[in-house]
Formats: C-alpha cells, sequence, structure tokens
C-alpha cells in the first residue's frame, strides 16, 4: 500500500512539475518576446523623442526666420512709402519751381516791354500803357505768389 | 527492525505531506501580459497648438503703417474679431492710407477706421480675415498683476515684452477719460496700440504713451469694452488734408 501511495504521489507530483516547467518555459519565451517589444519600442520612443526634439528646434528656428522676414519686408514697405513720399514732395517742388521759373520769365518779359515803351511814351494811348503796366505788375505779383508757394513747399 | 523504520518513515512521510500544500498542476495560461487599460500620460507642456506653431499673442498682432500726406509712421494693433482690430487713435491719425501687416508679413487691406473721442482707442475694420483674435478680460487687472505687451516697438520685429502693473492714474496725456494704467513693462515709440495680456492670454489694455522712467501706459479693458459697447463712440477718422 504504502509503495502504491509513494509511486502515485510521485507520478503525481512528476507530471506537477512538468506542468510547472513547461509553462515555466512558456512565460520564459513570452517574457522574451515582450521585452524585445519593449526594447523596440524604448528604442522608437527615444527616435521619436529625438525627431520631435529636432522638428521643435526647426519650428523655432522657422518662426523667427518668419518673424526676421516679416520685418525685413515691413521695413522694405517702410522705405517705399517714405521714397514716395519724397518723390511727391519733390514732384511738388519741381511744379512749384518751374510755376515760379514761368511766372518770373513772363514778369521779365512784360517789365523789359514796358520799359521799351516807357522810352517813348508819347507814340502809345496812355490808358493803354498804364494797362499794359497794370498787366504787368499782374504777372509779377503771380511770380510773387508762386514764389511764396514754393517757399512753402521747401518749408516742408 | 527494517520493515518497522520504513513503516515509521513512511508514516512521518505522509504525515509531512498532510501538513503541507501539495502544489496544484498550473491553470490555464495566461497569454495576455498588455493592459488593455493603460494610464493617460500627462503632458509636460502645452506646446504651441495654433495651426502654425506661433503663440495666439504673436497671431493677433498686427502692424500698422500710417502713411500721412506728408508724413509716415507706424504703431501696434490687434484683433478683437476676425476683420476688426484695435489700435490708438493717435497711429491712425492724419492719415491717407493705412497699410496693415500680420506676424507672418501678410498684408490686409483696411476698410474703414473710426476713432473714439473719449480715449485714445481707434477702430479698424479689414477685408482679409485676421489669424487670430483674443478673449477680452471681464475686469481690470489687479495692481501687481503679470502682463505680457506684444507689439512693433520702433516699428522693428514682433516683441513680447514681460512686466507688472504698478497703478493706475489720470491720463497725463489727456487722451482718455478716467484712470488709466501704469505698467513696468518696457515700451517704445511704436508699441502704441499693443495689447497687454493677463497670464491667461485676455486683453487687459491698450497700450497708448510711456514716460521717461520707462513706465508704461494703458487704456484699460473696462474702458475699451464700455466704449465697444456704445455704437455712438466711434466715429470715421478723418484724412489728412493735402
Amino acid at each position: 500500500m504504502l509503495v502504491i501511495a509513494l509511486a502515485g504521489t510521485s507520478g503525481y507530483l512528476y507530471r506537477t512539475s512538468h506542468a510547472w516547467e513547461d509553462r515555466a518555459e512558456q512565460y520564459a519565451t513570452t517574457s522574451s518576446t515582450l521585452g524585445s517589444t519593449l526594447a523596440e519600442t524604448k528604442r522608437d520612443l527615444s527616435g521619436a523623442r529625438a525627431e520631435l526634439e529636432a522638428v521643435t528646434t526647426q519650428l523655432t528656428t522657422a518662426q523667427a526666420r518668419i518673424i526676421e522676414l516679416a520685418d525685413e519686408k515691413a521695413q522694405v514697405g517702410d522705405d517705399r512709402e517714405a521714397q514716395r513720399l519724397v518723390a511727391d514732395y519733390q514732384a511738388r517742388v519741381s511744379d512749384a519751381a518751374g510755376r515760379v521759373a514761368l511766372a518770373l520769365d513772363q514778369c521779365v518779359q512784360g517789365q523789359n516791354q514796358l520799359i521799351g515803351y516807357l522810352a517813348t511814351p508819347e507814340r502809345f494811348d496812355e490808358v493803354e500803357l498804364d494797362q499794359y503796366a497794370s498787366d504787368v505788375a499782374a504777372l509779377c505779383t503771380a511770380a510773387t505768389d508762386a514764389n511764396d508757394a514754393l517757399q512753402v513747399e521747401l518749408g516742408q | 527492525m527494517s520493515a518497522t523504520f520504513l513503516l515509521l518513515a513512511s508514516s512521518i512521510a505522509l504525515a509531512g505531506c498532510a501538513a503541507i500544500d501539495v502544489p496544484e498542476p498550473p491553470g490555464p495560461a495566461i497569454t495576455d501580459f498588455v493592459p488593455t487599460e493603460l494610464p493617460v500620460p500627462t503632458p509636460t507642456s502645452v506646446g504651441n497648438l495654433s495651426p502654425d506653431g506661433f503663440q495666439q499673442a504673436q497671431r493677433m498682432a498686427v502692424r500698422i503703417r500710417n502713411v500721412g500726406c506728408d508724413s509716415l509712421s507706424t504703431g501696434s494693433g490687434f484683433a478683437i474679431g476676425p476683420t476688426t482690430l484695435i489700435t490708438n487713435r493717435h497711429v491712425v491719425a492724419d492719415s491717407a492710407e493705412l497699410q496693415v501687416s500680420t506676424y507672418d508679413g501678410r498684408d490686409v487691406a483696411v476698410t474703414a477706421t473710426s476713432t473714439a473721442a473719449l480715449a485714445d482707442l481707434a477702430v479698424v475694420r479689414t477685408v482679409q480675415q485676421l489669424p487670430s483674435f483674443p478673449e477680452l478680460a471681464a475686469a481690470d487687472p489687479e495692481i501687481g498683476a503679470e502682463v505680457t505687451v506684444i507689439g512693433y516697438p520702433q516699428g522693428g520685429q514682433l516683441t513680447v515684452t514681460r512686466g507688472r502693473i504698478i497703478g493706475s492714474t489720470t491720463d497725463p496725456l489727456n487722451a482718455s477719460l478716467g484712470q488709466v494704467l501704469v505698467a513696468d513693462a518696457q515700451v517704445e515709440p511704436g508699441s502704441s496700440g499693443s495689447a497687454v495680456l493677463d497670464s491667461e492670454g485676455r486683453v487687459i489694455g491698450v497700450v497708448y504713451a510711456k514716460n521717461a522712467s520707462e513706465q508704461s501706459f494703458i487704456v484699460p479693458v473696462s474702458t475699451l469694452q464700455g466704449l465697444l459697447a456704445d455704437d455712438g463712440s466711434f466715429s470715421p477718422a478723418p484724412a489728412c488734408a493735402g
């Protein structure tokens, strides 16, 4: 009886230990697989983090460059508008100077003509001579006004 | 003698077996070692979640070029709606043309400009949509509150400066009724019209001046809110003559 009991117990223990041994081997294989997967995941994560850091740096650089380019464009725009204002100013000054020159020329020509007329006033009708003198004075006044306008432009 | 010993040993062994747990065979094998419910990761920083990675404060800022009849100046502004931006009255004064550009250099056409008589504020309407616009704070900031100013000092690059509200005073320039805020955030000519933001990115005022002590003066958001709520407070800005 004792031998049978011992033999049965031994057989049971053998099968049990064998089953546990198989299970341990199976779990060891699973652990190895999971370990490999974990290692790969860690490697991928590390790579992704490095890539993210690089992309973040690139983004920061790109943003700084965008800000710089926007500023450069704005400065070019400022220069363009400033030059346009200067050009407009120069055009107004040139126009005013031209009007002054024309009015002065008319004034001088009129005065020269008037001087010639006044050298022999008996040859002309007195009323017409006075009218001509008045017209010449108007031309000279226009020249003075044009000069005043030019001075205003120059003063700006 | 030996039989007696063997019987005694077997009895002890059986008694020992009865005293200890007999090992059970392994049950069903566990096949799924990966948990299905993982802890939610907590981000270490929120990052920049805007479409292009720029901060919302940068995206709402605009640079304003005031081309006058005989003058040229620059100022700052910020969006408060899809096609509406706020700046200072003196930034848009005596203008023949306003030229607005965004943080990334895009030009935005202006349709109308109106100014407030009771504060150094102006509203500019645009044709194109502005990239982003912030929320206006419900109340003025407390003394000591941290503030961020974003604008274009000296007409240069978009710049973010920080400081604190250090008090309030009557307007030293007599450009605004009521109290204005004083901050130690450094501003420059060209910063006029810059948004002043609280720590949560809400607008708490508009920069309009500075003094020799490098203190900046700010039209508080309560004044801005009050004027925006009053239809008659803004009138079309006159163009320059010439």
